[in-house]
């Protein structure tokens, strides 16, 4: 017989933690929205998982991954920065060169023929 | 917003309390989007009544279970997500109607229910004899020999009173207008004192 818990206690427990780890991955505003959708996929999933997901947490059991899904997405969108990476690694290769051409006047600096 | 967080914050972050309010927001936030896709399979709520908190809960077929405080409401939902589904969601709204009419019982507004039941925790003679049960208007009482008679069984009167005894929706199937042929109150899940509570609201009406 089936033995899982009411889903609506999983809520209850894991509900406060869940929306914890949502705000230090993805930050305070896409937190409400991947709880929600966590939740609302666990949910879906419930019936059909093993007895087993109730110990480790619906939400932590891998099929419940729209946190991991919101962070894939977010990765790819701009993330505000104080400093712009690309600056200074401009500066850094324009530094090599220039030490290139300094110590090995001869030096192909344009790279190899295609 | 994104503003570049340091590791050291984390488990800062993980310790900051998260108050009731917002998950209590969420929680709507699941249920409504719970119901539209169809996934609450037992929805419930747990009402004040002048019989002490009383858990209702809900199937997309109708009223499912009724259950006394004294019943374990923890114990009460276990088996519903055992016997039913395990998608038991507290939704609030899919039992409006049946709070309101509850609440009316107490206040002498309502004698008859007027809800769609579902009386699927219970199978062949006791869910016959439930489904009987409203037959037995509002301040009447019967014998368990009468309801023997009534389901066209007149030599189960034990059957009867187990079908009572285990009656998943008291107070809503009242099983608590059958009586003893001697006239004593017999067995109630509510216990005798929620028992002689309702008929003598009954009675006073």
């Amino acid at each position: 017989m089936d033995m899982k818990q009411p889903f609506d206690q999983v809520v209850a427990q894991r509900g406060a933690t869940m929306l914890r780890v949502c705000r230090v991955v993805l930050g305070p505003h896409d937190a409400d929205d991947a709880w929600s959708e966590t939740f609302h996929s666990a949910m879906r999933a419930y019936p059909d998982l093993p007895e087993t997901a109730k110990r480790g947490g619906v939400a932590r059991d891998g099929r419940a991954p729209k946190a991991i899904d919101v962070l894939r997405v977010a990765k790819r969108n701009p993330l505000p920065v104080k400093e712009t990476p690309g600056v200074e690694a401009a500066r850094r290769a324009a530094d090599g060169l220039r030490n290139l051409r300094k110590n090995y006047p001869g030096a192909n600096t344009k790279g190899a023929p295609l | 917003m994104n503003d570049i967080r340091n590791d050291d914050d984390v488990p800062a972050l993980l310790l900051t309390p998260v108050d009731a309010d917002t998950l209590g927001r969420l929680h709507r936030r699941l249920e409504q989007g719970a119901e539209q896709a169809g996934l609450v399979d037992v929805a419930y709520n747990t009402i004040d009544s002048p019989l002490g908190r009383l858990l209702l809960a809900a199937t997309p077929k109708g009223l499912v279970r009724v259950a006394y405080a004294s019943e374990s409401h923890d114990r009460v939902l276990q088996a519903l997500s055992e016997k039913l589904s395990p998608r038991v969601l507290r939704a609030p709204k899919r039992l409006d109607d049946v709070a309101r009419e509850i609440d009316d019982y107490f206040a002498r507004r309502r004698r008859v229910f007027d809800l769609t039941l579902d009386l699927s925790l219970s199978r062949g003679f006791r869910q016959l004899v439930q489904t009987h049960l409203p037959e037995i208007g509002y301040g009447q009482t019967r014998s368990y020999r009468d309801v023997a008679e009534l389901v066209g069984n007149p030599r189960a009167v034990r059957a009867v009173g187990t079908a009572c005894a285990t009656n998943p929706l008291p107070i809503v199937v009242p099983c608590h207008r059958v009586l003893r042929t001697d006239g004593t109150l017999g067995g109630y899940i509510g216990g005798p004192e929620a028992k002689t509570a309702l008929l003598t609201l009954e009675a006073a009406a």
